[in-house]
């Protein structure tokens, strides 16, 4: 084979038009951890701060530094005189115990006594390792080292993120050392009093009937932190779209609320709804501002009300199979039947399958069985779409061989694309 | 929308744009490569712009930028061949689509039956016409790593140099 037959075979593979709009519509409206495209820039100056060095991170937390000191005294404190007082409880007559009044008195050795009052709640925090502040205490004191002022590094790092309020970068820290988990949980609570009353997201509310998407009664609003009511005109600017054309159907006055903790934060919904159910199918979006700050509500897909009408046979697009592949990418077993149609279908009765015949090298198999639900998948972009619904095998076939299905779909002729298990 | 604070959005929105048409029928070779399926490209090439848009770091230069990319798409190419349930659309008619003539069939089907360490080289070297120390670099193997996979991708899919020679 020479090179520029290679080349030459290569050059004509590409994307096509059609192709290119599905993917640009999902990259633009792209929804990914309730991150739109609206805030890429964002979540890019994220990720250059997070690879920036320790000593210009440092930096910017240092006017942080002294108050994050005052308060981990002050809870090492707290914390030793609640353990102070429950070790007084259960050894009163403890020659080792030092009082807190001994401590508090005697400047010149305040920093040993504290170690020491920290040592001996630790050996308490074991017995209450269920409580996490016990265990915080545990933690600060595995050497014995700890004082007023100096942290260990890794309380020293977690109470710098907390006055950041960067929560991603507070993410992060817990994924990490999930251990940590309850250092991070003092400091969420510090987070959610900063960024209360914040615009957090905005979401439409979608019923759904049977896996079927059938209308937007309402818009959802959150907001950071347990805040009890919401201006309704601080919503300004809102523009509700199907399929990108403005739509002329406003929200509600009134609303609802819900409060909650969600992922590690307290948060708020205001649920507004809107003048009239959408339930006309299409890709709904809208922005607005809140407080002028502008906000994109991340797009949903109404597929209409729910029929039981059968998928059409005569937009039957093709049968093809899912299957697990080895280490190489070939097939090892044949685990789906797939039956592809153009447009936006609902049903699909596998006993409108008939004079099935499947076969593996020519040879038919008899034993076979699906599972009794399918598997509808939906896939829309622009003004068409694509249905397909899975029937699953209850058990896979692997043997080695050419495996075909043929039939009729509600009359119609199916012949699937052949699947060649090595 | 007509404001500052959404103008500014919108900015985005063309270099999604601008780099999708930069980028797309170059990742779509290097999936089409690794996959031989255009539903599959589709899947991978999606997930790479994804990452180019919304999860990559800041680049020192384009051409570092076009390097990262080819990196996340072979690695989604490997991970998509690795996954358990991967759709399979056995369809010798798109091959046929891109590959009409029996002889350019046959090649297109050489080259996806290719072990994909080796049809990768091969493509990059030969198609995108990268330097061995530049696959070396995107690939993160070494520079001898990348010259021996040369050697037995051409040995496997008889490829003549033709005068071209590795650089």
């Amino acid at each position: 084979m020479k090179i520029s037959k290679y080349k030459e075979v290569f050059t004509k593979i590409d994307t096509d038009p059609v192709m290119d709009h599905r993917i640009q519509n999902k990259l633009l409206y792209h929804e990914y951890e309730g991150i739109g495209y609206a805030q890429r820039e964002e979540r890019r100056a994220y990720g250059k701060k997070r690879g920036g060095s320790v000593i210009r991170i440092l930096s910017r937390l240092q006017p942080a530094l002294p108050s994050v000191a005052f308060l981990a005294v002050i809870a090492v404190i707290i914390l030793g005189i609640g353990a102070k007082l429950k070790t007084d409880e259960k050894t009163p007559a403890s020659e080792n115990m030092i009082s807190i009044d001994q401590g508090e008195e005697s400047n010149g050795k305040a920093s040993t006594d504290i170690g020491e009052l920290t040592h001996e709640v630790a050996e308490d925090a074991e017995v209450n390792s269920d409580d996490g502040r016990t265990e915080d205490i545990s933690f600060n004191s595995e050497d014995g080292q700890t004082h007023t002022v100096e942290q260990p590094d890794d309380l020293k790092e977690v109470s710098d993120i907390k006055h950041t309020a960067d929560t991603e970068a507070l993410d992060t820290m817990v994924k990490d050392n999930p251990e940590d988990t309850h250092i991070s949980d003092i400091n969420k609570d510090k987070l959610a009093t900063d960024e209360a009353g914040k615009f957090y997201m905005a979401h439409f509310d979608v019923i759904s009937e049977g896996g079927y998407k059938r209308s937007i009664p309402s818009l959802m609003i959150r907001l950071h932190g347990t805040v009890d009511t919401i201006s309704p005109e601080d919503l300004t600017d809102l523009v509700l779209t199907r399929d990108g054309i403005p739509v002329d159907n406003i929200i509600s006055k009134e609303y609802t609320v819900n409060q909650f903790t969600w992922g590690y934060e307290e948060v708020t919904d205001f649920i507004f709804q809107f003048n009239i159910e959408n339930r006309e199918p299409g890709n709904y979006g809208m922005i607005g501002k809140y407080k002028g700050e502008a906000f994109r509500v991340y797009n949903k897909i109404i597929e209409g009300t729910m029929t039981d009408e059968p998928a059409d046979p005569n937009a039957l697009k093709g049968v093809n199979w899912v299957y697990s592949p080895d280490k190489d990418g070939r097939p090892q077993k044949v685990a789906e039947v797939v039956f592809s149609f153009s447009g936006t279908q609902y049903m699909f009765n596998p006993e409108d399958v008939t004079d099935i015949k499947f076969t593996r090298d020519g040879v038919e198999i008899t034993d076979y069985s699906f599972m009794e639900q399918v598997f509808r998948y939906l896939e829309t972009f622009g003004d068409s779409a694509d249905t397909s619904f899975n029937l699953v095998f209850n058990n896979a076939f692997d043997q080695s061989g050419t495996y075909v299905i043929t039939g009729k779909y509600r009359g119609v002729e199916f012949t699937s694309w052949d699947i060649t298990i090595p | 929308m007509e404001n500052t604070q959404c103008t500014e959005q919108w900015i985005s929105k063309e270099w999604i744009l601008n780099r999708y048409d930069m980028y797309k029928t170059m990742l779509y070779r290097v999936a089409f490569s690794y996959v031989g399926n255009k539903f599959d490209c589709e899947d991978i090439l999606q997930e790479a712009f994804i990452k180019l848009c919304y999860h990559a770091p800041d680049f020192p230069s384009s051409e570092d930028e076009k390097r990262w990319v080819i990196r996340v798409t072979i690695n989604l190419c490997k991970n998509h061949l690795r996954s358990f349930w991967h759709r399979n659309k056995v369809d010798l008619e798109q091959l046929e689509e891109y590959a009409p003539a029996p002889e350019d069939l046959e090649l297109l089907q050489d080259v996806l039956r290719l072990p994909g360490k080796y049809k990768t080289v091969i493509h990059l070297h030969y198609f995108e016409g990268y330097k061995i120390a530049e696959i070396s670099a995107i690939l993160k193997i070494s520079e001898s790593a990348v010259k021996m996979r040369l050697k037995r991708g051409r040995e496997l899919l008889k490829i003549e140099l033709e005068g071209i020679h590795e650089n």
